[in-house]
C-alpha cells in the first residue's frame, strides 16, 4: 500500500463516490417513505397493475409486509444491482486502465514503488470505497427508518443485508478491476469490465421472467444474493458471503499477478 | 553501472531490439542515437522494467531491471520520451506528489527542486493540461533530477525545448557529469550528444551498429580541410603521402586526411605557403548519415 497514492485516489474519485452515495441514499429514503405499516400502500397498488412476470423480472417479488422485508424487496432486489454496478464500471476503468492508456502510469512507476504495491493500492481503494458506499446506505437506512417508523426496522437483519450486498458489489468491482489490469486499452477494459456485469444483470433479470428461463440465473453472480431470502432467513448468509469473499480474493490475486508481469505500453 | 547483455525484446509486429549488448560505466555519459523506430525507447523501457525482454539480462548497478525495479528507482532519474502526466494536477502539486511517492525528505529535495525550477524558468502554478509541450518537458526534467539520483536515463530530453533551454540543459548535464553521475541519453540531436557524451552507441533496426567513444568515432573518420595556398602547391608530395584532394582552383583545395594522419598532413603542408587552413569538421551527423545512407537523408 502506498499512502500518497491512496490519498490521490480519494482526491480523484471522491466526487464519483459522493454522487452515487447521494443518489442511492435519496432512492432508499424515498422507498422507506413509501412504506405503509398498514400493509397496502400506493406502491403495492402500482405493482399490482403491472404484469406479474414483469414485476418478477424486475426483482420485486411478493412484498413482505414488514419494513425490513419491504426495503429488501424493493431496494435490495433491483436497484442494488444497477447503481453500484455502474459505479464499479466507471471506477474500475479509472483506477488502472485509464492511467495506463494515457501514459500517466509512467509517473507512478518512476518512483521506488513496485508494480505490486501500486496495484494493491488501487485495488484497495476500489474495495474501500465500496465499503464506504454501503456504510452510507446503512446509516441512511437506519436514520430514515427510525425517523419515520421508529422501531420497525430490524437493524441486525438490515445490517446483514447491507453486508452481503456490499460483498457482492465488491466482487463485481473486482471483475471491473481485473479487466482494467489486463487491458492497456480503455476500450477493451470497458468492454469487458462493463460487459460481464451487465450480462450478469440481464441473466438475473431474464431468469426471473418465467420458470423456463429460471436456469439463466445460475449463470449470474447476482443470483447468489437474494435480499428476500436473507430477510426470511431461508438462506445461509455465511455461505453466500464466503462465496463472494472467495471471488474477490481470486480476482484481486489474478489482477496483481497479471499486472506484475505484463508489458506496459508506456 | 548500466549493463545490457544479449538482450532481445521482440514485439508482435517484428520490431524490437535484438541481441543488444552495451555497457555504461560509472561516471560516463553515454549517447544513444538512432532514428525514430530504431529501438531507443524500447531499450530504455526495458531498462526501466516497463517491458520485459524475451532473452538476456539487463542490470543497473547490479540490480536486475526486470525484477528489482523499485530498488533501481531509488537511485534513478528518468525523463520519458513521451510525456503524459496527471493532466488535472498543477505543476507543483505533481512535484509534491512525486516527492511523496519517492519518500524523500522534503527539505533535502526542495533546494535542488527550486534551483531546477529557476534554471528552466518553469511556472509550476499552471495546470499540467494547460502547459505547452516545452513546459511539460521542463517539468519532466525537474521531476527526474530533483531527488539528485546517481543514474539518469533520459529519453530525448530536449525535445520541445527552445534553443536557450537546450543550452541550459546541456550545462546541467555537464554539471551532473562533473559530479560523477552516470547518464544514458537517447537523442537525435547530434550537437547535444557531441557536447555532452563520452561514448556513443548508434542503433539501427534494433541492433547497435557502432559503439565507440566520441574521439575514436570522430578520428576514425576522414577529415577534410579547406586550404588556400599562396602559390600552387607541390601536388606530387601530397599524393606521395597518400592524401587525396579536390581542386577548386589552382590555389584552392579540399584535402582529405584519415583522422590519425593529421600530424603528417601538417608536416607536408609546412613546406608550402598556406594562407588559409580551415577544418571542414565532420559532425556526428555525417558519421550517422554514413550508417543510414539515403534513408536517413530523406527523414
Amino acid at each position: 500500500m502506498s499512502l500518497p497514492l491512496f490519498l490521490k485516489d480519494i482526491k480523484n474519485n471522491i466526487v464519483l463516490l459522493l454522487v452515487f452515495g447521494i443518489l442511492m441514499s435519496i432512492y432508499l429514503s424515498v422507498i422507506i417513505y413509501m412504506y405503509d405499516p398498514s400493509g397496502a400502500g400506493a406502491l403495492m397498488d402500482m405493482l399490482s397493475l403491472l404484469p406479474v412476470r414483469l414485476v418478477n423480472a424486475l426483482g420485486f417479488p411478493t412484498v413482505d409486509t414488514g419494513l425490513t422485508g419491504f426495503i429488501a424487496g424493493l431496494y435490495y432486489g433491483f436497484l442494488i444491482y444497477l447503481f453500484p454496478m455502474v459505479y464499479c464500471i466507471v471506477l474500475g476503468n479509472r483506477l488502472v486502465a485509464k492511467w495506463v492508456y494515457e501514459g500517466s502510469f509512467i509517473s507512478l512507476l518512476s518512483t521506488p514503488n513496485s508494480r505490486i504495491k501500486i496495484i494493491v493500492t488501487q485495488g484497495a481503494y476500489m474495495l474501500f470505497s465500496i465499503i464506504l458506499l454501503f456504510s452510507i446506505l446503512y446509516f441512511v437506512g437506519i436514520g430514515v427508518s427510525e425517523n419515520l417508523f421508529k422501531g420497525l426496522l430490524d437493524i441486525s437483519v438490515f445490517g446483514k443485508l447491507n453486508f452481503s450486498a456490499c460483498l457482492m458489489t465488491m466482487a463485481i468491482g473486482m471483475i471491473c478491476f481485473f479487466f482494467s489490469c489486463i487491458f492497456n486499452d480503455t476500450r477493451l477494459s470497458l468492454a469487458f469490465g462493463a460487459g460481464i456485469p451487465v450480462l450478469f444483470f440481464l441473466l438475473n433479470m431474464l431468469g426471473g421472467l418465467s420458470e423456463r428461463t429460471a436456469f439463466l440465473k445460475d449463470y449470474s453472480l447476482y443470483s447468489s444474493f437474494n435480499g428476500m431470502n436473507l430477510v426470511s432467513g431461508t438462506v445461509n448468509a455465511g455461505t453466500i458471503n464466503s462465496f463472494f469473499i472467495m471471488v474477490i480474493l481470486l480476482l484481486f490475486a489474478g489482477s496483481i499477478a497479471i499486472f506484475q508481469f505484463k508489458r506496459l505500453p508506456i | 553501472m548500466i549493463e545490457v547483455k544479449d538482450t532481445t525484446l521482440k514485439y508482435s509486429n517484428g520490431k524490437g531490439i535484438f541481441d543488444l549488448n552495451f555497457k555504461v560505466k560509472k561516471g560516463e555519459v553515454f549517447g544513444y542515437i538512432g532514428p525514430n523506430g530504431a529501438g531507443k525507447t524500447t531499450t530504455i523501457r526495458m531498462l526501466l522494467g516497463f517491458s520485459r525482454s524475451n532473452k538476456g539480462v539487463a542490470t543497473i548497478k547490479g540490480l536486475n531491471c526486470a525484477k528489482q525495479t523499485a530498488s533501481i528507482q531509488k537511485i534513478l532519474g528518468y525523463v520519458p520520451g513521451e510525456i503524459a502526466f496527471f493532466e488535472e494536477m498543477r505543476g507543483n502539486a505533481f512535484l509534491n506528489f512525486m516527492t511523496q511517492m519517492r519518500g524523500t525528505k522534503q527539505a533535502k529535495g526542495l533546494k535542488i527542486r527550486e534551483s531546477l525550477i529557476e534554471r528552466f524558468e518553469l511556472d509550476t502554478r499552471e495546470k499540467i493540461e494547460r502547459m505547452s509541450r516545452g513546459m511539460k518537458q521542463k517539468l519532466a526534467i525537474v521531476a527526474a533530477f530533483m531527488h539528485d539520483p546517481e543514474i539518469l536515463i533520459l529519453d530525448e530530453p530536449t525535445s520541445g525545448l527552445d534553443p536557450l533551454m537546450q543550452t541550459r540543459f546541456v550545462d546541467l548535464i555537464l554539471e551532473e557529469k562533473r559530479r560523477g553521475k552516470t547518464i544514458l541519453m537517447s537523442s537525435h540531436r547530434f550537437e547535444e550528444v557531441e557536447r555532452t557524451c563520452d561514448r556513443v552507441g548508434i542503433i539501427k533496426e534494433g541492433r547497435i551498429i557502432e559503439e565507440n567513444d566520441i574521439i575514436a568515432l570522430k578520428s576514425a573518420e576522414t577529415k577534410s580541410y579547406l586550404v588556400k595556398f599562396g602559390t600552387p602547391p607541390n601536388l606530387e608530395e601530397l599524393r606521395r603521402y597518400g592524401f587525396s584532394f579536390k581542386q577548386f582552383t589552382e590555389k584552392d583545395f579540399e584535402i582529405f586526411s584519415p583522422g590519425d594522419r593529421i600530424g603528417l598532413l601538417v608536416k607536408v603542408l609546412a613546406n608550402e605557403k598556406v594562407l588559409v587552413f580551415n577544418s571542414n569538421t565532420q559532425t556526428l551527423e555525417e558519421i550517422f548519415l554514413k550508417h543510414y545512407g539515403k534513408e536517413a537523408k530523406k527523414a
